[in-house]
């Protein structure tokens, strides 16, 4: 069991990468995945982090992206540099590029739930193998009736998901190490909003496997060099 | 066509040397051979201890290319009838397991 977050350090967040891996080794990760949405270089003292013993600390990058053209030229300048590349999902229209990008790895749910999974991405999503990120950070911040509608968001997705067999990840996102949940109460959220309890191991265990596949080097779909 | 390890999925394997590498059914991992013969969702493969029947799908393969070139190959990007090969379309994504 490997067990993976997608955080985001200082500058956008509000603690370092070294702090948060220092924190998510103690709460039983195995590694972190740094993903601010700037420009991936721009993380403070990120070889620092990847000093820290015990934990993997890898660069990732999420991509905020207003229209189709922005998100293709975005991924496409990223995917050579990172080995992890998410999209936020923050229209219908984003999603549905994102989910027909083959070099995106995740697409994560909008805390709001602006963007949402259609049975149209969701199949492209399957076909390109883009995972579906669910944010689980609504699920601890909001209360009553907001609450009660990102759930039914988070359902309606998820049933999506299980439909077309499409890779999931759950992430709180944190943007300091005080946000930071451990692996078995991303679980127990998880179960909460819907989530069968190896569905949620699985989740948390797809950036790890993610990460090991993206190392690799593939010349061309399932054809990898020795 | 020159054999290479990104056209491999569309070349002949005929003659190729082949190790299974992973598998759903675990007797078929370590076979080592030669490509003998091949159907559209199996390879044939001539080992010291006899001929051996491989289904492409749910294995890995790792194939030695004539310039020695060593590739690991997931069976289900092969399944096809092996005339029609040549000419399939490839997915897009970057892979497939």
């Amino acid at each position: 069991m490997s067990y993976y977050e997608c955080v985001h350090a200082l500058p956008e967040g509000s603690s370092s990468a070294s702090r948060m891996a220092l924190v998510a080794r103690r709460l039983g990760y195995q590694g972190i995945i740094v993903a601010n949405c700037s420009d991936s270089g721009n993380i403070f003292n990120f070889e620092a982090a990847r000093k820290v013993r015990d934990i993997e600390v890898v660069r990732g990058a999420d991509v905020l992206a207003r229209d189709r053209k922005g998100l293709h030229n975005r991924v496409t300048s990223l995917r050579r540099r990172v080995p992890f590349l998410a999209v936020q999902g923050v229209s219908d229209m984003i999603v549905r590029a994102a989910c027909e990008d083959p070099n995106v790895d995740v697409l994560i749910q909008h805390p709001e739930g602006r963007g949402n999974l259609g049975i149209a991405a969701a199949r492209s999503a399957k076909q390109n193998q883009v995972a579906w990120g669910f944010d689980l950070s609504p699920m601890i911040r909001l209360r009553g009736g907001q609450r009660s509608r990102w759930m039914s968001i988070f359902r309606r997705n998820l049933v999506l998901a299980r439909k077309f067999r499409i890779p999931m990840m759950i992430t709180a996102r944190p943007m300091s190490h005080l946000d930071l949940r451990a692996p078995r109460e991303m679980i127990a959220l998880a179960g909460l909003a819907g989530m069968e309890m190896a569905e949620a191991r699985a989740a948390l265990e797809y950036p790890g496997r993610l990460l090991e596949l993206n190392r690799r080097t593939w010349v061309s779909p399932g054809v990898e060099l020795i | 066509m020159i054999e290479r390890p990104d056209n491999i999925a569309r070349h002949e394997l005929i003659g190729l040397g082949v190790d299974v590498a992973g598998g759903s059914n675990p007797c078929l991992v370590g076979i080592s051979g030669r490509v003998v013969d091949e159907t559209r969702n199996t390879i044939l493969i001539e080992t010291p201890r006899g001929e051996k029947r491989v289904p492409k799908a749910e294995t890995s393969l790792i194939f030695t290319l004539p310039s020695g070139q060593r590739v690991r190959v997931a069976g289900s990007v092969l399944i096809s009838q092996p005339e029609n090969r040549i000419s399939k379309r490839m997915q897009r994504s970057r892979w497939k397991l």
